[in-house]
């Protein structure tokens, strides 16, 4: 592993939480394409790894790795608060076709989603991406790969039919 | 012991093309155009049995009417060519938010089975901590009471746009006035009875007498357009 994924890889540990990409860059003193590169090359180094890492458009997050997510699972008392239908229909318009505009989940779901968007921002499953003086841009969450156990969202089930903006 | 709460359970509301999905399932048809409108009738009764919060209620209203409209063109075919565009889009967006809607349900079913954990995550007394939003310490009530004032003082008063104006008589009640006027007489001016009333009244008065005709309560006779219209009694 180059120098600049280990030093990644120490930050993310040290840090704890998500961290996003853009503060990596300023600490590490990398460009977005050598960040990419790094996190690229970390990811590879942790497949043997117990850890991995989550990769969203704006943030990076070690996480327990999938291998070990079954093993874990029966330590956690942590009893999940299920999703109501509304909430998984919106999640799933913002995980295959995020980022975007509130005014394309409305317009898919056919209702007004100002509230849900607020529950699952309050819950963490969804953020706002500000795009200078436009609508905000909504897209998924690391926390919303982690209880999926996933690293990134190309791993969702037919993700690219589904992501693709002009389904037939 | 705490006083009783009521078991209040807020769920998000579902929209009008999620009950349209429910309903086309309990019917065991597809999304497509045709089928569609068998689903008219049923989603007519959910919206009347159901009391729909009123932020949803105009989504609501807005597939009820496609729904009408895929209703008519099928009954009168002279109207096939029109609003195809609406109707298209329609179906189109049905069939796409059904299978977003389908891919969520997976969702559901893997949520939380194996989370990928975050540093610390077993550590005590750690465990989503940041989540939860709590008051500083030693916060005064007054305090907090004071800035909500500041805050709500800086900001400026909306003036509504829209104005209100004095409700008119509804349908029912012009119906019923017609029917008692019909009583009397067996023929009505439909022109000479309008006479004098607002605008909206007078729309109202021609819906009614048109919902009269539906139930066969009168026949309308108009010798030529714009003619004067004459009601007679059944």
């Amino acid at each position: 592993m180059n120098q600049i994924s280990q030093r990644i890889e120490a930050l993310l540990f040290t840090a704890g939480e998500a961290v996003p990409k853009t503060e990596l860059q300023e600490l590490t003193k990398t460009s977005e394409g050598e960040l990419t590169a790094a996190l690229q090359e970390l990811e590879q180094h942790t497949q043997e790894s117990g850890l991995t890492i989550i990769i969203t458009a704006t943030h990076v997050q070690l996480v327990t790795s999938p291998n070990v997510a079954g093993f874990l699972a029966q330590f956690n008392k942590d009893t999940n608060h299920e999703l109501s239908k509304a909430a998984l229909e919106t999640l799933s318009l913002i995980a295959y076709r995020g980022p975007l505009v509130r005014f394309e989940i409305d317009a898919i779901r056919g209702v007004d989603s100002t509230r849900i968007i607020r529950q699952l921002f309050l819950r963490g499953l969804v953020r706002q991406l500000r795009m200078s003086s436009k609508a905000p841009q909504y897209d998924v969450t690391e926390e919303f790969l982690s209880h999926l156990g996933i690293t990134t969202k190309h791993e969702l089930p037919n993700f690219t039919e589904l992501a693709a903006h002009n389904l037939s | 012991m705490h006083p009783a709460f009521p078991d209040v359970k807020i769920d998000q509301f579902e929209g009008p093309y999620d009950v349209l999905v429910e309903l086309a399932k309990k019917q065991k048809v597809n999304l497509s155009e045709i089928s569609l409108q068998k689903l008219t009738e049923p989603f007519l009764i959910y919206i009347q049995e159901h009391n729909i919060p009123p932020e949803s209620v105009a989504s609501f209203i807005i597939v009820a009417s496609t729904l009408l409209l895929i209703k008519a063109r099928e009954m009168l075919p002279q109207l096939k060519q029109e609003e195809e565009e609406e109707i298209t889009d329609f179906t189109q967006r049905l069939q796409l938010y059904e299978r977003y809607r389908k891919a969520g349900e997976h969702f559901g079913l893997q949520w939380g089975k194996a989370p990928l954990l975050p540093a610390s995550f077993f550590a005590e007394g750690n465990k989503k901590a940041t989540q939860a939003f709590s008051f500083p310490a030693g916060l005064l009530p007054e305090a907090l009471a004071d800035a909500l004032k500041q805050k709500t003082a800086s900001i400026p008063v909306i003036q509504p746009k829209a104005h209100l104006t004095q409700r008119g008589k509804s349908l029912t009640e012009i119906l019923s006035l017609f029917q008692t006027r019909l009583t009397t007489s067996s023929i009505l001016n439909f022109q000479e009875s309008i006479h004098g009333i607002s605008r909206q009244e007078q729309a109202v008065s021609f819906l009614a007498i048109l919902e009269m005709a539906r139930n066969q309560e009168v026949q309308l006779e108009q010798l030529e357009a714009f003619g004067t219209l004459v009601v007679h009694k059944i």
